[in-house]
């Protein structure tokens, strides 16, 4: 399989009052052709700098850098002059927003922002953009396409206004879209349909799709591969089901833990991770999570555990990935610490 | 262990106690808020820069008859236009007084102008506002009043009122209040409106407060801040209409030295005199500049989403 | 520009106008009540002002009925409306002229002053305040700032004195005072009109450019330009297309505002330049004690205010669609 994308050690960091924040940290990982990755963590832990870093949405001049490389089909996306990036962006990599209502233009209509993109990059006329535009919409599952394509974002529901945005991004076919938790402002059932529809699309157009979330059920519905963040860094990654048949980061136990099941005992209190994610600016030495992790020794504390693969799919940050293989997918069972 | 009708079981004695420490608390509370406000404030310079204007003006008029070295009324034609000198650090004018004690004495016919339009108009704009934002008849009415003043720009409306009443100072400040009424109003009864949809307010009716008590004791303290800024700069926009007014010779009568009069009395000879209009006119620039700082900055501070 | 037009002819728009037209009579009615109170308050009787010191009680009384002014004031003010609506605004103290035809010579002057003064403000300010928005942060954009406030805080004629001192009397460059026809040629009516044009758009420039900076900076930091960006719209289409068109409304109402407030400064500043319209014609009426022209400018000032609200309502209509709805 192809790679598509190849992220290489990225680190973004931002200029603010209180210095240089790094918000990413050493990421690396890859998509493949045609492959759903799914990236979790909670709010803050780098994820959505992640993904606008790689379009380098970013004001470069005035507050973020970047170093590290983010390759696309081989090609160097930061060595790339900001014109170069413009043809990039939407054509060959898309990105969809949570919220679409703030994320649409409000003054302009679904149908001229649609067109707006595939005017940019292809050589069209306004009519074949119009029908392309349209084609689109009818493509995303939004009925009476040739009429919706005349309103305005705030004339549609949520589910539908996220329909166009996904419209906009696909417009142009790019190969890999970049989705930035497209469900969380939705209803339930919105973002079953949703969801269903970003497949489909992964499928019917062969095109792979980055997901962010921090909702646990739709990645393991969805993704082929996995990739849990905490801090800035990558804790674990792996196939989806390695990920959930044996994870292995505290952390993503954790995570999985905090999942109310159907089989619980009533009465049994929700699992949760004690401590609360620290602030950038307050990052602790050593292991990012071990000021959370029930199983921190001292080495721990100290130092900074590497990414490391414990098969030939999956990979984790932890000092004692090798004392739990096997998995550990139960309340309460440690590892012997050393 | 408090009974429901706060006395403790040991009688008379807990009561007073706890609430004197609640008080205490209250004290320190509100003690340590103060200070971080006036951090905040210190931390803008322009605002603080804005402070030491108007604070060195409102010096300058009140000891105005310490400082200043001359009358400001005494005539001595003698000496008419002549320009700085050691005698006049501000020269001469076109009657031979001293343009220097003609400034000082100018400010205190600015700053009491603006201190009292600012005041009186805002006082009266709130309580109008207020009944306004109660009553849906009365405020359809106000407003509509409000509106149509609006619709008449403030310095013609100023000097259309001065022509019917007849220059004076005491109409000058009347014409001022009514040109800024209805702004004031406005803002008070856009604000009680703003305040009363809150949930809060909501919760004290449940709870049964009459609704008098909400509007003095809730509604009030909150809109007062955005008030108290806006009257800051109606303070700055008197001084300056009171200046226009003057000028036009329909504000405050010659031969008192409002800054508008010397200036008008400098374009005159504004060949020969360029101190009479320099020096008045840095006067009023720097004045209301100090005071659009003053309120920007308190403005700022009273922005809950600055912390 | 077809959009335009056909949001302008369609049946929302014709609903819209049709709603802020009806809303506009009672402020109408309160400018008018208003005007009226005031000139009826002024002490003295206006047909012994007319006809002069040697008019004897009987000569007075009986212009006075001519006049209408011996009815009920309430009469007196539907009297006065219906005049109006037949162009008849009554006589001037000045010669044998009428109202309406002192007032007419002097509105060109008024509006090429305020027209001039508004270019010059616009062009300044919006600009510059694109530029303050881009650069923000930078040296560019605190002095910026600082010049804006310095505009705030200068009058018109207070700024007007200052340019004539320097550009007039020491420089030389321009008049002092005084005024040009246009028929008399371009050049010299421009040149004539240009301090006080400066002195009177100074102010507005300065708060349109802080205006205009704030609200393109609110903009630029939307979800939405964030998106536009992600699709590959470059970065001068991103200010210049989407972060302005959203801005208009703000944009809109500013000039709109601006418009106004040149037309009351400009009553101060025509006076110091001596320019012969009707801000000029308005302080002069006040020292001739010739009241209905006062009435009649004001009224016809507040009525531009009223005018220039409508258009700038309708003009919000036109930029933003979600106004349209509502």
């Amino acid at each position: 399989m192809r790679k598509v994308l190849e992220v290489q050690n990225l680190c973004t960091e931002f200029k603010t009052e209180r210095g240089m924040l790094k918000a990413v940290d050493g990421v690396s990982f890859e998509v493949n052709e045609g492959e759903m990755l799914g990236i979790v963590g909670e709010s803050g832990c780098g994820k959505s700098v992640t993904s606008q870093s790689i379009l380098r949405l970013y004001d470069e001049k005035s507050f973020v850098r970047y170093t590290g490389d983010v390759l696309f089909h081989g090609e160097s996306l930061f060595s790339l002059s900001e014109k170069e990036m413009e043809n990039v962006r939407g054509a060959k990599i898309s990105m969809v927003f949570q919220d679409a209502l703030s994320s649409l233009n409000p003054v302009f209509t679904v149908g001229n922002q649609i067109t707006e993109a595939i005017l940019i990059h292809q050589k069209k006329t306004k009519a074949e953009a119009k029908n392309q535009a349209v084609e689109m919409l009818n493509l995303v599952g939004i009925p009476d396409p040739a009429r919706r394509f005349y309103q305005y974002p705030f004339e549609l529901s949520g589910g539908m206004r996220q329909r166009v945005m996904i419209a906009v991004a696909l417009a142009c076919r790019p190969q890999l879209l970049i989705a930035d938790e497209p469900t969380t402002a939705l209803d339930v059932t919105i973002q079953a349909q949703i969801m269903d529809l970003i497949v489909d699309m992964n499928k019917k157009l062969d095109m792979a799709v980055m997901l962010i979330t921090h909702d646990l059920a739709v990645v393991a519905e969805t993704c082929d591969r996995v990739i849990v963040m905490y801090l800035g860094q990558i804790v674990e990654e792996g196939g989806v089901d390695d990920i959930f048949d044996h994870p292995m980061h505290p952390y993503t136990v954790g995570l999985m833990n905090s999942i109310p099941k159907l089989d619980t005992a009533k009465g049994t209190r929700l699992y949760q991770i004690s401590g609360t994610v620290p602030l950038l600016s307050q990052i602790p030495a050593g292991c990012r999570f071990a000021p959370r992790c029930p199983y921190a020794t001292d080495l721990c504390r100290k130092e900074m555990p590497e990414l490391s693969r414990v098969s030939d799919t999956q990979g984790v940050r932890c000092h004692y990935r090798n004392e739990r293989s096997g998995g550990l997918y139960q309340q309460g069972a440690g590892c012997k610490a050393g | 262990m408090l009974n429901t009708n706060g006395t403790g079981a040991e009688g008379a004695m807990t009561y007073p106690a706890a609430q004197n420490d609640l008080n205490l608390q209250r004290k320190k509370l509100a003690h340590e808020q103060a200070e971080i406000r006036l951090k905040k404030f210190t931390r803008n310079r322009a605002s603080v820069f804005g402070l030491a204007v108007v604070t060195l003006v409102v010096l300058l008029a009140v000891f105005a008859p310490v400082i200043a070295m001359h009358d400001p009324l005494t005539m001595n034609t003698a000496d008419r236009l002549q320009g700085i000198s050691a005698q006049h650090w501000f020269g001469t004018d076109n009657m031979g007084r001293d343009v220097f004690s003609r400034v000082l004495y100018g400010a205190r016919i600015s700053l009491t102008v603006g201190f009292t339009v600012g005041i009186t108009s805002g006082l009266l704009g709130l309580i109008i506002g207020l009944y306004a934002s109660t009553n849906q008849v009365a405020d359809n009415i106000l407003m509509r009043i409000c509106d149509g003043l609006k619709a008449i720009p403030s310095t013609l409306l100023a000097i259309t009122m001065m022509a019917v009443l007849g220059a004076d100072i005491k109409n000058v400040i009347i014409s001022l209040i009514v040109v800024n009424i209805p702004n004031m109003a406005r803002l008070a009864r856009s604000q009680a409106l703003v305040v009363r949809e809150q949930t809060y307010i909501e919760a004290m009716r449940c709870l049964g407060s009459s609704r008098k008590r909400i509007l003095w004791a809730h509604v009030v303290p909150n809109i007062l801040s955005p008030m108290i800024v806006q009257m800051t700069f109606v303070f700055a926009s008197a001084i300056i209409t009171e200046a226009a007014l003057s000028f036009l010779g329909a504000g405050v009568p010659a031969p008192a030295p409002s800054w508008g009069n010397i200036l008008k009395e400098g374009k005159d000879v504004i060949y020969t005199a360029w101190w009479m209009i320099l020096f008045p006119g840095i006067f009023t620039a720097l004045t209301v500049l100090g005071l659009n700082l003053l309120g920007d900055g308190v403005r700022d501070l009273m922005d809950p989403r600055n912390s | 520009m077809r959009q335009i037009l056909l949001v302008v002819g369609g049946k929302v728009m014709q609903k819209f106008i049709a709603r802020r037209l009806l809303s506009v009579i009672p402020v109408v009615f309160v400018v008018s009540v208003v005007i009226f109170t005031l000139l009826k308050m002024v002490p003295g009787s206006p047909a012994a002002a007319m006809l002069g010191d040697l008019a004897t009680a009987d000569d007075i009384a009986a212009l006075e009925a001519k006049m209408g002014l011996d009815r009920p004031l309430v009469e007196q003010y539907f009297i006065w409306i219906g005049n109006m609506l037949h162009g008849d605004f009554g006589m001037s103290v000045v010669g044998n002229e009428t109202v309406a035809s002192v007032v007419f010579s002097h509105v060109k002057p008024t509006i090429s002053l305020t027209l001039y003064a508004l270019v010059i403000a616009t062009v300044i300010a919006i600009p510059m305040g694109m530029l303050a928005a881009r650069k923000k942060g930078t040296g560019a954009d605190h002095a910026a700032t600082v010049v804006s406030l310095a505009g705030i805080s200068l009058p018109s004629f207070l700024f007007g004195l200052f340019l004539m001192l320097i550009f007039a009397v020491k420089l030389r460059i321009f008049p002092v005072s005084g005024y040009v026809e246009m028929s008399r040629g371009l050049w010299p009516h421009i040149r004539s009109l240009t301090l006080p044009a400066i002195a009177l758009g100074f102010m507005n420039a300065a708060l349109m450019m802080r205006m205009t900076r704030s609200t393109l900076l609110e903009v630029l930091g939307s979800d939405y330009i964030r998106m536009a960006k992600a699709k590959g719209v470059r970065n001068v289409a991103l200010v210049a297309k989407h972060a302005l068109k959203n801005s208009l409304v703000t944009i809109i109402t500013m000039i709109g505002q601006s418009a106004v407030q040149m037309l009351a400064g400009a009553a101060v500043v025509e006076s110091l330049f001596a320019i012969p319209g009707l801000g000029q014609l308005m302080v002069n009426s006040i020292g001739r004690r010739d009241y209905y022209v006062i009435q009649a400018i004001v009224l016809l000032i507040a009525l531009f205010n009223v005018l220039i609200n409508i258009v700038v309502d309708l003009l919000y209509g036109v930029a933003d669609p979600r106004v349209r709805a509502a």
